[in-house]
């Protein structure tokens, strides 16, 4: 027997947030969005990569933050030390590696050659006794960016002097998810692109189920939502600090597909549609109403990345807002290692279907964009069970205004 | 990862050889391009052709180390991995397409496992 339904009851515990229709212009203001990058993304910090990347001395990544047009490249020295440096030659400032990802010695930029090594500092500069007179290579390195480290997962801040550690910025939601074994999976894939919405509504997109029973009806209404849930009622939506999570419920008289049937036979847990409770001892954070019908969490990182942790897999979505009306887009998915060969198709089966679920998602957030742009969609309302996203636009509207943030942590 | 030898099947699995001009391709933007540009009709005999015979292709699989598969083995690989990118259109959609859907050319995949070297 399934748990009963969730009442619609959120808005008693975060009373603060109120319950009425919201106000849309911070959805496609130009104004408002310039002030969200400034006063926002440019204060947070930033995931650009898991440290499993750059395993050995010399390995490297480059990230693109594209809300600030800058590249970072990501190194691991020869003290191990994992360092990130705007990826900016210190010559004349041509972008020095164009590579996405490898190993090197030394970083060569492309146009008079100058060489950088693995900790950054100038190592060559052609000509440099008679066409640089006077100057201290010595004193010469890649500028530096503040970087940490939380569980495997490389964070920048493009401050000079960050305002916040990232140990506070992640505040509980990181404490609470301490002690995953992120570090056993594997890249499975990585697909983006820029959508033509803002960035918000990418964010709202995966913080709600209450459109699974309509948008998805084809594909996951009946691992997600189905006849006992058919308003895709969440099992839990806890506030911790800006982050919220959003745990979905599963549908444990759902029939899955012969196909699907067959990828969870022979690679089980890796499926988004392979719902069911936690497979092994997790941290406090995981499902953490120790729902029966749990089928995964929606991990939010105010502003813009989330953390979707389920049975067998996670995934990290970021957005990087361009504009008001253009965002770009990115979904990660790690899984364990496939031990044999049929896991491989087990794997490519969870692609498949994640991302004919996001190419679902995404005309919608198009159309509203639109919508907003005439100005004439002067509010909107949320279901009791969309108060994720009430609550990102609670956050949003404090910030800017420079009010407090009265909304108290959930505490179960 | 060559499709020169594309026909070529592990002897067991020699029924399925006649898919493999069309569907052992490697990567997942190519076999996505192949569903998109069959017929609905095209797709769902491909899948009832491999679902007659996955669950014993899943069962050789499973014995099977990736890094160490033959060119047969790996073509048979490739022809679940096309199984499961058309998997969605018949369990779901009953068409090539995702309903409503997003140009997957938008949103490419950029990063993505090797078909058959070890993980």
């Amino acid at each position: 027997m399934s748990e009963k339904l969730t009442p619609a009851e959120f808005y008693k515990r975060y009373p603060e947030m109120g319950t009425g229709a919201v106000s849309t212009d911070m959805y496609w203001k130009p104004e408002i969005f310039e002030k969200e990058v400034n006063e926002i993304f440019r204060t947070v910090w930033h995931y650009v990569g898991r440290v499993e990347q750059i395993g050995d001395v010399g390995s490297f990544f480059v990230k693109e933050l594209e809300t600030f047009g800058i590249s970072v490249l990501v190194v691991r020295g020869e003290d191990q030390l994992v360092r990130g440096f705007l990826n900016a030659c210190v010559h004349r400032g041509n972008k020095l590696e164009l590579e996405l990802t490898g190993r090197k010695n030394i970083f060569a930029c492309n146009f008079h050659g100058w060489g950088y090594g693995v900790d950054g500092a100038v190592t060559y500069i052609p000509d440099i006794d008679e066409g640089f007179p006077g100057l201290d290579s010595g004193q010469l390195s890649l500028k530096e960016l503040k970087l940490d480290i939380w569980e495997g997962f490389i964070f920048v801040n493009i401050e000079p002097e960050p305002s916040i550690t990232l140990d506070d910025y992640l505040g509980r939601q990181g404490a609470d998810l301490r002690g995953y074994p992120f570090s056993s999976g594997t890249t499975m894939f990585r697909l983006g692109g820029e959508v033509q919405t803002n960035w918000k509504f990418l964010i709202d997109s995966f913080c709600e189920s209450y459109h699974i029973h309509f948008l998805h009806k084809k594909s996951i209404d009946g691992p997600m939502a189905g006849t006992d849930n058919p308003y895709g009622r969440a099992v839990d939506i806890r506030i911790k600090g800006n982050h919220r999570t959003f745990s979905t419920r599963g549908n444990r008289n759902w029939s899955p597909k012969p196909m699907q049937a067959l990828a969870a036979k022979y690679s089980p847990g890796l499926s988004i549609t392979g719902s069911g409770s936690t497979p092994q001892k997790m941290p406090r954070g995981v499902n953490e109403s120790g729902s029966e019908d749990w089928a995964m969490d929606v991990n939010v990182f105010f502003p813009n990345m989330i953390c979707t942790i389920g049975a067998g897999t996670y995934y990290i979505h970021q957005v990087w807002p361009l504009a008001a009306n253009r965002t770009k887009y990115e979904l990660t998915g790690y899984t364990l290692p496939a031990k044999n060969a049929a896991h491989r198709f087990g794997q490519q089966h969870a692609i498949s279907e994640i991302r004919d679920v996001i190419l679902e998602d995404l005309n919608v957030l198009e159309r509203m964009q639109k919508n907003m742009e005439t100005g004439l969609v002067d509010k909107i309302y949320f279901h009791d069970h969309e108060i994720a996203l009430r609550y990102q636009h609670y956050t949003i509207k404090s910030k800017l205004n420079g009010t407090k943030n009265l909304v108290k942590e959930s505490n179960p | 990862m060559s499709i020169d030898n594309a026909g070529e099947l592990p002897e067991e699995f020699s029924e399925l050889e006649k898919w493999c001009n069309q569907w052992c391709l490697p990567g997942t933007a190519a076999r996505n391009n192949q569903r998109y540009a069959s017929s609905f009709d095209e797709i769902e005999s491909f899948y009832d052709a491999m679902m007659a015979r996955a669950d014993e292709a899943l069962e050789y699989m499973s014995a099977l180390q990736l890094g160490t598969l033959t060119r047969k083995q790996e073509n048979l690989l490739l022809l679940l991995l096309s199984l499961a990118e058309v998997g969605p259109a018949v369990e779901w959609y009953g068409s090539a397409e995702v309903d409503d859907g997003y140009d997957p050319k938008k949103v490419p995949l950029t990063i993505e496992l090797s078909e058959s070297e070890a993980q």
